[in-house]
């Protein structure tokens, strides 16, 4: 499937081959409202760490979901200020872009997900449940 | 999520914004969306943590970061999951920064401050390793109370110094836990103007016994027989030492409500005996009550809490002098010759003239931070070798310290 991304986005990115890997995910967000369009905002997006750009502006642009669901626990415990309390299930099957796996340090089934231009990310989202309630 | 503080209102010291010019990134520790826990070095070499804490706006364009050196021994404890990414954050060993910026090493604003000046979800919420394991404790059964405690020492992790001298500090723990949760007791039972005779010995409350578990890290836990009740007061004294590595004039005085003069003497003797061995350690427990409990002190934190309880009552400071009794050989070098001048001589002469002819000794909380640190960091000379000889004895009496 081809896909059209933002003019923002450098050469070559998202980097090759464009996989879907469909499947379910997770992402910590910080609140159960499943329209809220900060949960799908890239680095980019977000304006965040911006001399970033000079070395990693494609991942800037990618969101970060994560295979398992105790990862995603684990990361809202540490940073719970930065990236909430709430697990956001994600089911992405066809049409959402291109993702690859990209395990970090700590967060070993870590993907990142350029989403493509017209896609609405949160309509991938089929739940979001609040990880103290 | 809670509201920003504002820079302003964060205790602290201002200091200079270029404090980290000319540092790098080393690694990104944690990472997700964008890199929250980073190893960085500074110009001299050294390693620090930097360690994203806030937003200060709503498009997260300005970070607040905490900002602090580690040694390579604490690092490799992080990084081997030894140490938990709470304890290394609240157990800072060497100045703790915090700062507003943009971009990562270029603050716009910078203070020198301590943890305990900051929110508490600045922090994690539990004892994770920083691979995301969770190194928190549970307990077996639901009247129980479950503690671990847990010693951040260089010097007793590598054997510099020896493992019996934690004998005091275990011990100065228990007294404090089961005086206070006795003190606990009386008022609760005058409050509800039961007339009963209170427990015989707060120390039949509990067993605890401290073992070695790994570098630096000892586990103490407390498997009680008590009743659910009497563990609610033991858990109670745990809430209560929490006062003492945040203490500020209005924790001293609700401290003191509750726990009296006797129970911050307890305190106090814990608080001496965790400023003498220099080291930090992080308490955490579990209890029907408190099911995440968790506090730290360090040797910073402790003399904060000595000279705020000194200024409030200087007889407080003198119930802390410890009185011990050296053999008749380690008396012998004690009253043998000083000379010189230097600080080990003129400690010895002080010791001579307080011995007693039944070679007794009543020593303050600072001549035996000094014996300690003269007599067991200071290599095999020869003065050193007659302190270390009351050091022995301040560790023979560790289980037993008397206060005068």
């Amino acid at each position: 499937m081809s896909y059209t991304f933002p003019s923002h986005y450098p050469a070559d990115c998202p980097p090759k081959p464009h996989e879907g890997r469909p499947g379910m995910y997770f992402k910590v967000v910080r609140n159960t409202n499943k329209s809220d369009p900060d949960h799908f905002k890239s680095q980019y997006q977000l304006g965040e760490m911006p001399h970033l750009e000079h070395t990693e502006a494609c991942g800037r642009r990618s969101v970060s979901i994560l295979a398992s669901y105790d990862e995603a626990v684990r990361a809202s415990q540490q940073y719970q200020r930065k990236w909430g309390k709430c697990i956001a299930y994600i089911d992405l099957t066809v049409g959402h872009g291109v993702v690859h796996i990209s395990p970090t340090r700590t967060l070993l089934t870590h993907h990142d997900w350029w989403v493509p231009d017209g896609v609405d990310a949160n309509s991938y989202c089929t739940d979001i449940k609040d990880r103290i309630a | 999520m809670s509201t920003t503080l504002s820079f302003d209102d964060i205790e602290g010291i201002a200091t200079k914004e270029q404090i980290f010019k000319g540092f790098v990134v080393k690694d990104n520790l944690i990472e997700y969306d964008s890199p929250v826990l980073i190893e960085a070095k500074s110009p001299e070499g050294n390693s620090w943590l930097f360690s994203w804490c806030d937003s200060t706006d709503d498009r997260s364009t300005i970070g607040r970061w905490v900002a602090f050196k580690v040694t390579k021994h604490r690092l490799s404890a992080l990084l081997d999951d030894r140490v938990s990414l709470r304890e290394a954050l609240t157990l800072p060993e060497d100045k703790f920064y915090i700062f507003d910026a943009k971009t990562l090493f270029e603050p716009i604003q910078v203070k020198i401050t301590s943890p305990e000046n900051l929110p508490k979800d600045y922090f994690p919420s539990e004892d994770l390793s920083i691979k995301g394991q969770l190194l928190n404790i549970e307990g077996k059964r639901t009247d129980q109370l479950v503690l671990r405690f847990h010693v951040l020492s260089d010097d007793f992790g590598e054997g510099k110094i020896p493992f019996i001298l934690l004998a005091p500090l275990q011990s100065s723990f228990q007294n404090y836990l089961t005086e206070v949760a006795h003190i606990i007791n009386k008022a609760s039972k005058r409050g509800k103007r039961i007339k009963q005779k209170t427990t015989t010995s707060a120390r039949e409350w509990t067993a605890i016994s401290l073992a070695r578990t790994g570098a630096g890290s000892f586990k103490m836990e407390c498997e009680s027989s008590a009743t659910s009740q009497e563990i609610e007061k033991l858990s109670k004294a745990c809430e209560l030492l929490e006062k003492v590595s945040s203490s500020n004039i209005d924790d001293l005085v609700a401290l003191r409500e509750q726990i009296g003069n006797e129970g911050l003497v307890s305190a106090s003797v814990l608080a001496q005996c965790v400023a003498n061995l220099d080291l930090s350690f992080s308490i955490r427990w579990t209890s029907p009550n408190t099911p995440n409990g968790y506090l730290v002190i360090d040797k910073r934190r402790a003399l904060k809490f000595l000279d705020l309880v000194n200024s409030q009552n200087q007889d407080l400071a003198k119930a802390r002098n410890v009185t011990i009794t050296l053999t008749n050989d380690e008396a012998e070098l004690v009253r043998k010759e000083a000379v010189g001048k230097g600080g080990h001589q003129s400690l010895l002469r002080r010791l001579q003239k307080k011995l007693t002819d039944d070679n007794t000794l009543e020593l303050t909380p600072t001549e035996i931070e000094r014996i300690l640190r003269y007599g067991l960091n200071y290599g095999q000379g020869g003065f050193q070798g007659r302190l270390a000889a009351i050091a022995k004895a301040l560790k023979r009496v560790g289980a037993s310290i008397q206060t005068s």
